[in-house]
């Protein structure tokens, strides 16, 4: 019988600081074998539990998409016991991973609409897995305009930036970066993720909306998309909550009946709107 | 519930000692005994060791399939090396005299740990080896309360063979294959019921059931319970100390906590039972926790239990055993929480 709760080896193939206060690091795992690898199946949205042996596991978004072959990705902010050991594991060591799990974006839902993805802070993880989903050669015909509003609070807290600049760049794609605050070099925009959003208005009909940031941000964005004309079934929020078994059991992560583990991560603002607003 | 398929024969009291000896062959059997004061379900040697004189377990046998502790595995900590290898297969166990309530809380469990997928494969294996046999109740105690949430002292679901005492005798209903076994060891010792026996049964049973009276009626106190934001909310906690012992003694509860335990060079991942009536239970590593005061964690165990389990698995996660009345240290009751709702509209 598989065993859900035992993980699989994964070595730290390479380790990248992402941001100034170096307390967010993105980690690139292989899969120490090949038939854990195949049995990896996942699409963006989902997440997994890393895990150190000695410390525990904790459930971090996949960052990278399934178009990327032979590795996975893995951005982490340093919180707790589990992700401060993170912080310290060097190049080459061996961790745990246990997943796929959750669900995903709605992939199918999307196809044939214009994509608006919200992402505010180091909440861009498993964002980036869905945008380097659509971009990928095959994907992209698949999928109308893509949207992209992004923001952190410095320019240093930004995530992802080389990815950004050339995303910036490409003609198939709108990007919009900001700041809360810019420093002397910062020549981009300026301001709040939601104002950013009203500025530059991006068309509601025939879009799916995705959005995941702090939610101070999620707060203010849903009245902007409500605006923008966005209608509740259109607009899908990634959700974080403590969990330890990941696959519905242990009875920690429910917002009412639905547990954000096996339910979620993934919810549209409409399921939302109709359980307790608890989390 | 109808009898066809269902074997029933009869047992006198005086072969109770020649059964137990011939199931003990094929069988571990738990049965209740007065340990310490204490009515417990524990291993027996012979029909002798058989308390049949108790109302409840004090411990649900929820901890014969969910262990309050359990490892998952174990690994080397310098090594980092797991190792994954289960101990050997169990005898086959006989859970003997579980209250009905208490057997409909395995078939409740079941839902979490096999139906709702992937499988635990640790509640698997010890339930697979595991048969229940449940005692009808004749004297409910005061803090019963079964009939309200869709069970009863003669409650058959989660059962794999029901006994009922009888005046000198058993009457012993096969409700499952996995029963057949069991009372198939008795084959040459039972014999068929009698007219005279089968009504007694049916009037002994009338007679408990009557004794237990419906506090509360769980479709009416779930439309006033759904009203999450509801003030009596900041009113029904207020008593509570949070010390988790309901939730602890409770058969359906099965929230669990996975922590990784090292003593040098060896380390183990655990499970434990954990409760939602803790702080710690839903903080995150950020220091945000949608459940920040007791307000909202008494909230969580009673919604949980009557409004999203019957939403999510399609029944109340409670069978009304009482525990959680009858040892809760400030005589916070269940009952009285849900006939408000209802009086509420």
């Amino acid at each position: 019988m598989n065993n859900p709760y035992i993980p699989a080896s994964v070595k730290i193939d390479d380790i990248i600081i992402e941001n100034e206060a170096g307390d967010i690091r993105t980690f690139r795992l292989t899969f120490a074998y090949k038939k854990d690898e195949r049995k990896f199946s996942f699409l963006p949205g989902q997440f997994a539990e890393l895990s150190v042996l000695g410390a525990g596991e904790c459930p971090i978004g996949i960052a990278s998409s399934p178009t990327e072959k032979g590795y996975l990705l893995f951005t982490v902010k340093r919180a707790g016991v589990v992700t401060t050991q993170l912080h310290r594991a060097e190049r080459g060591e061996i961790i745990g991973l246990r997943g796929p799990l959750g669900n995903t974006y709605p992939l199918q839902k999307m196809e044939g609409h214009n994509i608006l993805i919200v992402g505010g802070g180091f909440a861009f993880t498993t964002l980036r897995a869905v945008i380097k989903y659509i971009l990928e050669e095959n994907n992209r015909k698949r999928f109308d305009d893509l949207t992209i509003i992004y923001g952190a609070r410095t320019p240093g807290e930004l995530i992802y930036k080389n990815e950004l600049w050339e995303w910036e760049k490409r003609r198939d794609m709108t990007t919009y970066i900001t700041v809360d605050r810019g420093d002397k070099d910062w020549k981009r925009r300026e301001g709040f993720v939601p104002s950013v959003l009203k500025e530059v208005a991006p068309r509601s009909n025939e879009t799916i909306a995705l959005v995941c940031g702090p939610p101070i941000m999620i707060k203010f964005t849903l009245p902007v998309l409500d605006e923008l004309g966005f209608i509740p079934e259109s607009i899908f929020l990634s959700l974080e909550m403590r969990m330890k078994c990941g696959i519905g059991k242990c009875g920690r992560c429910n917002i009412g009946h639905k547990y954000v583990c096996k339910d979620g991560p993934v919810f549209s603002f409409r399921e939302l709107q109709e359980l307790p607003n608890e989390y | 519930m109808s009898n066809k398929g269902k074997k029933v024969a009869v047992l006198n009291r005086q072969d109770l000692t020649a059964f137990f000896t011939s199931l003990s062959k094929r069988f571990r059997i738990f049965g209740p005994s007065r340990i310490h004061r204490v009515d417990s379900l524990v291993e027996i040697a012979s029909a002798d060791a058989i308390n049949f004189n108790y109302r409840n377990m004090k411990m649900s046998p929820k901890a014969f399939f969910f262990p309050q502790t359990q490892t998952l595995f174990s690994f080397d900590n310098e090594s980092k090396d797991v190792n994954t290898s289960e101990p050997c297969q169990d005898r086959q166990r006989i859970l003997f005299g579980l209250r009905p309530c208490d057997a409909q809380s395995i078939w409740l469990l079941d839902k979490v740990f096999v139906e709702n997928t992937p499988s635990d494969p640790y509640y698997m294996k010890l339930r697979t080896s595991t048969r229940i046999v449940s005692l009808a109740c004749t004297h409910p105690s005061p803090t019963c309360f079964c009939t309200s949430v869709n069970c009863g002292p003669d409650s058959e679901i989660g059962a794999d063979v029901i006994f009922y005492e009888l005046n000198g005798c058993y009457l012993i209903k096969t409700l499952t294959p996995e029963g057949e076994d069991v009372v198939a060891v008795a084959n040459d010792i039972v014999k068929p019921p009698t007219e005279k026996e089968l009504s007694e049964k049916e009037d002994i049973m009338r007679k408990a059931r009557e004794k237990m009276k419906r506090v509360f009626d769980l479709e009416c106190a779930q439309k006033t319970l759904d009203n999450f934001d509801a003030p009596r909310w900041a009113r029904l906690y207020q008593k509570c100390l949070g010390c988790g012992v309901c939730t602890y003694l409770c058969p359906t509860c099965h929230c669990f906590d996975i922590t990784d335990e090292v003593v040098q060079p060896r380390g183990r991942r655990v499970r434990t039972w954990d409760s939602c009536m803790y702080q710690l239970f839903t903080l995150h590593a950020s220091g945000h926790n949608p459940r920040p005061t007791q307000k909202e964690r008494m909230r969580q165990r009673i919604m949980h239990k009557f409004s999203y389990a019957r939403k999510y698995y399609g029944h109340a996660f409670c069978v009304g055993c009482g525990r959680c009345i009858t040892y809760c240290p400030v005589n916070v009751d269940i009952r009285q929480f849900m006939k408000k709702f209802m009086e509420e509209k």
